[in-house]
């Protein structure tokens, strides 16, 4: 991806915490992406939102929970079970890949290229009063309350990343849990089956929003996100972005990223 | 923006996983209570869309090939050979001619579903084997399916007892393609995986070779309840 790629604002000095004592560095913006200017390319000015690592890590784990989720549906439902067959290769495929399917997020949270996905995880973790209006109103009313990742996107990653745990732990008590009494593994059976029921849910609305919004899924492909959609679509987050300091410095009262107690 | 974060999104992660970790200590409990609710809906062949609930108790339909064998009823034929004096072939109508054994129970599977009150018919396998005449070496009984691919086996004096059939029907009509029909084994006091589908051949051997599944690490002695590190109630 060469020049195009974003680079991760950690790399200028920048802790999770929005530390805003930035070198200068032109089109640095806070915890803003890289802003690359109109003009300088003929494009539209944009701004960066996803970092290599971030893609990387996202495709690897969404071709690995697709694999889970075919291989699941036809162990799972008979009519398909009927129509592929093979029940040995599909079922060591699933377990393989599902053993497999936290590998990519740990190595990418594991070191200094996973900068920007730790702070992006952080900031999921909590949402304000103003953005729980915004959720309850279903996006019509708060909208500048919104930053770089709307309350939608931040349940929807800590609810994919919740059943993925469970769906993990129990599927290891299916394959490998001979040893614990058959309540449980009924158990894990059964919590195995409603979360994966749940995740096929979750993950169907996931793609239905990222199809119906583009930029955010060609974000998600090129790591840009055009500033005009930014304004519409992270508002708290665009603020810095149209601050004249934006260019070279920090902003007087740079906008700290929610901070959760802990 | 000094507005205060509460940790809504960290608390549905954590809420899931602990939902996760009560599932899986109650999840008996709550699937016994969801299957006795569906028990009527899916006591059938395809078990309906009632079968897709989770905790549903239903047959999952399992072939470990790519396909399901089908064999209309008369071309069907099985044969009995190995340590024999008399081999032979049966039809499905030779099978029909033969005594008539019924039995209700359960079907257990080593992974954990169980479809309770079964109806079943067939012929005993005892009577099948008797047709042939083992000879004194013959300790054991090898099975093959028509999927070309699945093999079980049992011991002599497994293969005698009064609840293992050559079945023809289940769930009160004629086994269907997907069960392993026309004509499968039902050994009701195993795990399912002994129960193979689309029956062959019946062969007397000295020594069995475990079954298909059996050389995967599943018992080859595979007691409802006492094999396979599992605890279920036995089969009665």
């Amino acid at each position: 991806m060469g020049a195009t790629t974003p680079r991760s604002p950690e790399r200028a000095g920048h802790g999770p915490g929005g530390e805003h004592g930035e070198r200068e560095q032109p089109g640095r913006v806070g915890r803003l992406g890289r802003v690359e200017r109109a003009g300088r390319t003929g494009r539209p000015e944009r701004v960066a939102r996803f970092s290599r690592t971030e893609r990387a890590v996202h495709w690897v784990t969404a071709v690995l929970v697709l694999t889970l989720v075919v291989t699941g549906a036809v162990l799972y439902v008979p009519s398909l079970s009927v129509l592929v067959g093979h029940r040995l290769i599909v079922e060591n495929t699933h377990i393989f890949v599902g053993v497999s399917v936290f590998i990519p997020l740990l190595v990418a949270l594991a070191g200094r290229w996973g900068a920007q996905l730790r702070a992006d995880l952080h900031e999921m973790k909590g949402l304000t009063p103003s953005e729980l209006a915004w959720l309850r109103s279903l996006g019509r009313r708060g909208r500048d309350a919104i930053g770089k990742f709307n309350p939608g996107q931040k349940l929807n990653t800590n609810a994919i990343g919740g059943l993925l745990v469970v769906l993990f732990v129990t599927g290891l008590i299916l394959r490998w849990g001979n040893f614990l009494p058959v309540s449980v593994r009924t158990g894990a059976t059964f919590v195995h089956d409603v979360f994966a029921v749940a995740l096929f849910a979750v993950v169907c609305g996931h793609i239905a929003f990222a199809v119906t919004h583009p930029h955010a899924l060609r974000s998600m492909v090129t790591g840009w996100v055009p500033s005009k959609w930014l304004r519409r679509h992270a508002p708290a987050w665009a603020v810095r972005a149209a601050s004249p300091s934006a260019r070279t410095g920090p902003t007087p009262q740079g906008p700290v990223p929610p901070t959760i107690p802990s | 923006m000094a507005e205060k974060s509460r940790p809504i999104g960290r608390r549905l992660f954590f809420g899931l996983v602990g939902a996760g970790a009560l599932g899986t200590i109650f999840g008996q409990r709550i699937q016994d209570a969801v299957g006795d609710l569906l028990q009527p809906l899916t006591n059938t062949s395809g078990g309906g869309i009632a079968a897709l609930i989770p905790g549903a108790n239903r047959f999952r339909l399992y072939t470990v090939t790519g396909g399901f064998p089908f064999i209309k009823k008369k071309d069907y034929s099985l044969t009995i050979g190995g340590l024999v004096e008399r081999p032979l072939m049966l039809s499905y109508s030779d099978l029909q001619g033969l005594p008539r054994t019924e039995l209700v129970r359960d079907f257990q599977c080593v992974t954990g579903w169980r479809v309770p009150s079964v109806h079943w018919a067939g012929v005993l396998l005892r009577d099948v084997i008797a047709l042939a005449r083992p000879t004194a070496a013959a300790k054991a009984v090898e099975f093959e399916s028509y999927d070309g691919t699945y093999t079980e086996s049992l011991t002599l004096d497994q293969a005698h007892r009064d609840d293992v059939l050559v079945a023809y029907e289940m769930l009160g009509g004629p086994i269907t393609t997907d069960h392993g029909g026309p004509v499968r084994l039902y050994v009701a006091p195993m795990y399912g995986y002994k129960s193979a589908k689309w029956l062959k051949s019946i062969s007397l051997v000295e020594q069995a070779v475990p079954g298909f599944w059996e050389q995967q690490g599943y018992s080859v002695n595979a007691w409802v309840g006492g094999s396979n590190g599992r605890h279920d109630a036995p089969i009665a």
